[in-house]
């Protein structure tokens, strides 16, 4: 009788730990088969991209001719191209390119529409006005378009296509933290912090910045999926990475002009660029449910 | 007990619309003596809830003055009123809105502690912790979920003991039991009744459930369209209210019993626009027992009998 008294006694006692979030969102995460094969397939291209010399034995720029239009074989598994470059190294290499590509790219608009979506929603009233005005005629001219007509107007080059990208995407990443920061401010929990007596920094670094952060890493992880798209995209008509350079959409265009009878030399690069874009999209879908606090475990 | 702790002169809060002024809350007055509760009943959209706010200064009023404790909550600085909301909170309504889905129970309650410094020791912080949530009868093994684990009435209370770990001295509940289920309510009502009486706290008490109301207030306050049109004890105002609006709300009760005929007072019309009011009884319109002086002029709280509030120059004559 007594042991059970001390039994029970012993399970009252309860004692707080910090629990952290990360535990619950990658269970959640782990629920979800596509998210978690969207990150096995990232984890591989990431590795595969850092370790590209170790697991490539050609040159992605040396050419060879006497190598040239090889159908994929065990010594070229994905063949050869015009002027004898080994395709699976090209590809491989051709990771670093897009994925830092896509990084940059929306680093960039995330900080400049990031930012300024963040004042608009704080702020509200003509500074929100201004802002969002600006941000809709720049959704209101097709972003690919505006990103060739910045190009063109800047010229080529990789530093001014992350640019022309990451301004041209940057209504999404704006149009998002303002909508975010606005419905954070006006729910009852932040006016309850200041009914605390909480100063507006507390509020921004301990209610407002965590609740919208994970809106923006589902948004991250989408956009630079859609970066990867738009730099191949620019590669292809010639606007985006200068040729030697291994990239996915400037290969895609090379072997265009060979379609016909050398179909691997486009479709190679093609599938790596899906492939990637795929498996991002997918990771950012599962990242969505995962970091949503109210899904049920 | 006639101690006031809150008093409230010409409260005023407008906002601006497109089509003229919003008046929200038109020239209130009222007090609350120290130890007591406070009901603030009315109609939705009639201002109840932004009185409370305004006493917090969580919207900035238009004009008028708060004194809580002899103090001027107006003219106090951003730092000085900081430190004066230790004495006033507030309990919201929404238990499922105003706790931030990103705190575990311990860190929501701890936060007004943090936000103050009020202990530097986190042993000292966690014993506090756990006391304010035996006080508010939550388990201890509660400590560490989240709020989207658990049921609306645990969700009050952990709202109830974050008001309560500043120790105020007067916490503004704004309707809060009116998003629980009829059984929880009763408890937390209960709960917000023994607390007063262990702490001496002091509520504004904001609801639309008359009942709730009667059963928990010391002196009632019944507004429409942003004025006060009524207010006395309990008792007394419910045995016998003065205002016509007062005994048409009244009348609107249901009884459990059917031996008693009562009878219904069902006004007509609706409630006219906030916007840019007329200087005139704001009852006006719908008043069954009005006569030409009331079209005249606005009509002011008179003291009728002690501690009997009415705005209504019929009742007051």
């Amino acid at each position: 009788m007594q042991e059970q008294v001390k039994q029970v006694a012993a399970q009252e006692t309860v004692i707080y730990k910090k629990r952290r979030q990360l535990p619950d969102i990658w269970h959640r995460f782990c629920k979800n088969k596509r998210a978690v094969c969207g990150l096995v397939i990232m984890i591989l291209i990431v590795l595969a991209g850092i370790f590209a010399p170790v697991i490539c034995q050609y040159d992605p720029i040396q050419q060879n001719l006497r190598e040239a239009y090889q159908t994929p074989s065990l010594a070229h598994w994905f063949g050869t191209d015009s002027i004898g470059r080994d395709l699976f190294t090209r590809v491989v290499y051709g990771i670093r390119t897009s994925l830092l590509c896509g990084i940059i790219a929306v680093t960039i608009s995330l900080v400049i529409g990031g930012t300024l979506g963040a004042i608009a929603g704080y702020y509200g009233g003509k500074v929100d006005n201004v802002i969002m005005r600006f941000m809709d005629i720049l959704l209101a001219i097709p972003s690919l378009l505006l990103a060739i007509s910045m190009v063109a107007a800047l010229g080529g080059g990789m530093i001014n296509m992350l640019f022309a990208i990451g301004f041209s995407s940057m209504p999404t990443y704006c149009r998002t933290l303002r909508g975010e920061i606005l419905k954070i401010r006006k729910t009852d929990f932040v006016e309850a912090a200041k009914a605390a007596g909480a100063k507006d920094s507390w509020i921004i670094i301990k209610h407002i910045i965590p609740n919208c952060l994970a809106p923006i890493i589902v948004r991250v992880t989408m956009g630079v999926a859609s970066a990867i798209l738009f730099c191949a995209s620019l590669s292809f008509i010639g606007l985006g990475i200068a040729p030697p350079t291994p990239e996915w959409g400037q290969m895609l265009s090379f072997g265009r002009d060979f379609i016909r009878t050398y179909p691997h030399m486009s479709t190679f690069p093609g599938l790596a660029i899906m492939v990637t874009v795929f498996s991002l999209n997918m990771m950012g879908d599962g990242l969505r449910d995962a970091l949503d606090p109210k899904m049920k475990t | 007990m006639s101690e006031k702790l809150v008093e409230v002169h010409g409260l005023k809060k407008y906002f601006p619309t497109k089509k003229g002024l919003l008046h929200a809350v038109d020239n209130i007055d009222f007090y609350i003596n120290k130890g007591e509760t406070l009901g603030l009943v009315g109609e939705s959209g009639c201002g109840k809830s932004t009185t409370g706010r305004l006493l917090l200064r969580l919207i900035e009023p238009t004009g008028g003055e708060i004194k809580i404790e002899g103090q001027d909550v107006m003219k106090m600085g951003a730092k000085e009123m900081r430190e004066f909301r230790k004495k006033i909170q507030i309990v919201f309504q929404d238990p499922y809105a105003s706790l931030d889905s990103r705190f575990s129970v311990y860190e929501s309650i701890e936060e007004p502690l943090r936000i103050h410094k009020v202990y530097n020791d986190p042993k000292e912080m966690e014993k506090r912790v756990f006391e304010l949530m035996e006080t508010v009868g939550l388990a201890p093994r509660v400590i560490n979920s989240f709020p989207h684990e658990l049921d609306g009435g645990r969700r009050q209370r952990v709202g109830i003991a974050r008001a309560l770990a500043l120790n105020p001295e007067l916490i503004v509940l704004d309707e809060p039991v009116s998003a629980l289920d009829v059984s929880i309510q009763a408890q937390i009502l209960n709960l917000l009744q023994n607390l007063q009486k262990q702490m001496g706290l002091t509520y504004l008490f904001i609801s639309h459930n008359l009942s709730v109301v009667k059963h928990i207030s010391d002196r009632v306050a019944v507004m429409y369209l942003g004025k006060i049109v009524e207010m006395a004890e309990t008792e007394e105002l419910f045995k016998n209210p003065l205002h016509p609006y007062t005994k048409a709300l009244l009348s609107a009760v249901p009884t459990p019993r059917i031996d008693i005929d009562k009878q219904r007072i069902v006004l007509e019309g609706d409630v006219p626009s906030p916007i840019d009011p007329p200087a005139r009884c704001r009852f006006y319109n719908r008043c069954y027992c009005r006569c030409e002086g009331c079209a005249e002029q606005d009509v002011q709280l008179v003291e009728v009998k002690p501690n009997h509030f009415v705005a209504c120059m019929q009742a007051q004559e």
